[in-house]
């Protein structure tokens, strides 16, 4: 269909392991952003089915997320309705930090991409379900991993942390920065930066329920 | 009008503007300022004699503040200052004497939003003409962007919207200034706003299709259709992508508005997940419909997180 967008697949991933395994980076975290409804961003939720790009597909383990960037996180939560709504006004901004450095699966480049036959579509794909077979995948070549490091699909070069939180959550802790509607400034500017209509702050704006 | 008349009104209205420096406007300044517009050809009476007035104080407190700085200015940069904003209060206030006309014949409140808006576009630009060595055509290039914007802004359709947008958007390393993102803000929203009208049906276009306010609740209420409210639009909209060629509502969109609901979606949230490109990685989810990716859309639809 002409100008119809190609969707590239992720594959499924292979039984065993590409040989050598790609090593795992150490990077200690100091401040990757979250936000979240939750009370404690570092909560162990688990989703029985999965819901997000790397979860477990049915549950076998708890993951969080966060970006190393302030305003990314941003993007990378409102970027498919390019908006905030007003419902987000109690939602919570957080930043999260590790008493250790974190053992990170690299799937933000291209070497790294290439030796686990991959491209970037593991990053952009919306097909999660394909996505989390790589998670749980990666989570068994790996038992000494703490997480992945991978590309944002709205936020690019800002790199995205997904923690396997049964391996982490010791080591990370969390600071609130405030509820939304509260950080007006810093709401603005993240939105301004990432083309995203402020609607948050919109007192004309009927939000109207489904 | 006599020259020595007019600096006597200015000077008159000069003192009734709030002291926030301590250098006043000079004499010779105003005569600058008042000779300049005549260069321009902004007589006073060809204008609107309240925007005269808010344009002429908006120039008259940039000014002061700006020598209230202690900057040294010369002389030169003051007269060229002066003649590059009477250059860009001409092209604001002096394009049709008809419309000014029109004003004055606007109930006080609607005009008072006019001039709001004129005080403000004219103080920028004349602050724009101070801080910065900025030629003359420079200044008439920036004044007929700010009036080129404005006219889209109000007139323009949903595209025409959202190029201006494109077009002010700032870098990601720019340091963004409060007031930058905020103005930005509301041009979205705006952009946005226009985009969901020019996106849907209103009640009054699908009773063409024998679509009856009452029909339309009933769907509403049986999940096989959703309506949104935008501000400035009376009545509700209902999104084009949610009925079929034949004008009845898709067959999914139960299982759609539920999945949305169970994310915590609202009903623009919802619309702009669907008809938003890169919410189904290069296609929009309501397209992906037509190729039968229903699992796809409801996954990306459960990954909303609101």
């Amino acid at each position: 269909m002409p100008g119809r967008a190609i969707h590239p697949r992720v594959p499924f991933p292979p039984k065993e392991p590409p040989s050598p395994l790609p090593e795992l980076v150490e990077v200690t975290v100091e401040k990757a952003w979250r936000l979240h409804s939750d009370e404690n961003p570092l909560r162990v939720s688990v989703h029985p089915t999965g819901r997000f790009r790397f979860d477990a597909p049915t549950g076998e383990y708890a993951v969080t997320y966060a970006n190393l960037d302030q305003y990314a996180c941003f993007a990378e939560v409102y970027g498919d309705e390019q908006e905030i709504p007003p419902t987000q006004v109690d939602r919570r901004l957080s930043f999260l930090t590790s008493a250790r450095p974190l053992r990170l699966i690299q799937l933000d480049d291209g070497p790294h991409w290439s030796s686990f036959g991959l491209d970037m579509s593991i990053c952009s794909s919306v097909d999660y379900a394909r996505t989390q077979l790589w998670s749980k995948r990666l989570h068994e070549w790996y038992p000494d991993a703490d997480g992945i490091r991978y590309l944002g699909r709205h936020a690019g070069v800002s790199q995205n942390l997904c923690l396997y939180l049964d391996r982490c959550a010791d080591a990370m802790s969390a600071e609130l920065e405030g509820r939304l509607g509260e950080l007006r400034s810093l709401v603005m500017k993240a939105a301004d930066v990432w083309s995203l209509a402020p609607r948050i702050f919109d007192s004309e704006s009927p939000s109207t329920p489904l | 009008m006599s020259p020595t008349g007019n600096t006597k009104r200015k000077t008159q209205r000069a003192k009734k503007r709030p002291k926030k420096v301590s250098v006043a406007i000079s004499e010779a300044q105003l005569g600058d300022l008042e000779k300049a517009l005549a260069e321009e050809g902004l007589q006073e009476s060809a204008v609107h004699e309240p925007l005269m007035v808010k344009g002429l104080a908006a120039y008259g407190r940039e000014l002061v503040e700006y020598l209230g700085e202690d900057r040294g200015v010369e002389e030169d940069c003051v007269i060229a200052a002066s003649s590059a904003s009477a250059q860009a209060a001409a092209i604001l206030l002096n394009t049709s004497p008809a419309r000014h006309e029109l004003l004055s014949t606007l109930s006080p409140m609607r005009r008072q939003y006019v001039e709001r808006a004129l005080e403000s576009v004219t103080g920028l630009l004349t602050s724009a003409a101070l801080g910065a060595a900025v030629s003359n055509k420079e200044l008439e290039a920036q004044a007929q962007t700010a009036v080129d914007a404005f006219r889209v802004l109000v007139l323009g359709n949903a595209s025409q919207l959202r190029s201006l947008v494109d077009a002010l958007d700032p870098s990601v390393e720019d340091e963004i200034e409060n007031e930058e993102a905020e103005a930005r803000g509301r041009l979205r929203l705006q952009a946005m706003y226009r985009e969901i009208i020019a996106e849907s049906y209103s009640v009054a276009e699908l009773s063409k299709w024998r679509l009856s306010r009452q029909r339309l609740k009933q769907l509403r209420d049986a999940d096989k259709l959703f309506a949104l409210e935008v501000p400035y639009f009376k009545g509700l909209l209902y999104p084009r992508w949610q009925f079929e060629p034949s004008m009845k509502p898709r067959q999914l969109m139960s299982v759609l508005i539920q999945t949305a609901r169970e994310s915590g979606l609202d009903a623009i949230g919802f619309h702009r997940v669907m008809t938003n490109p890169a919410a189904g990685g290069g296609t929009k989810p309501a397209d992906l419909l037509e190729e039968g990716k229903v699992e796809l859309v409801l996954g990306i639809l459960k990954a909303a997180d609101r």
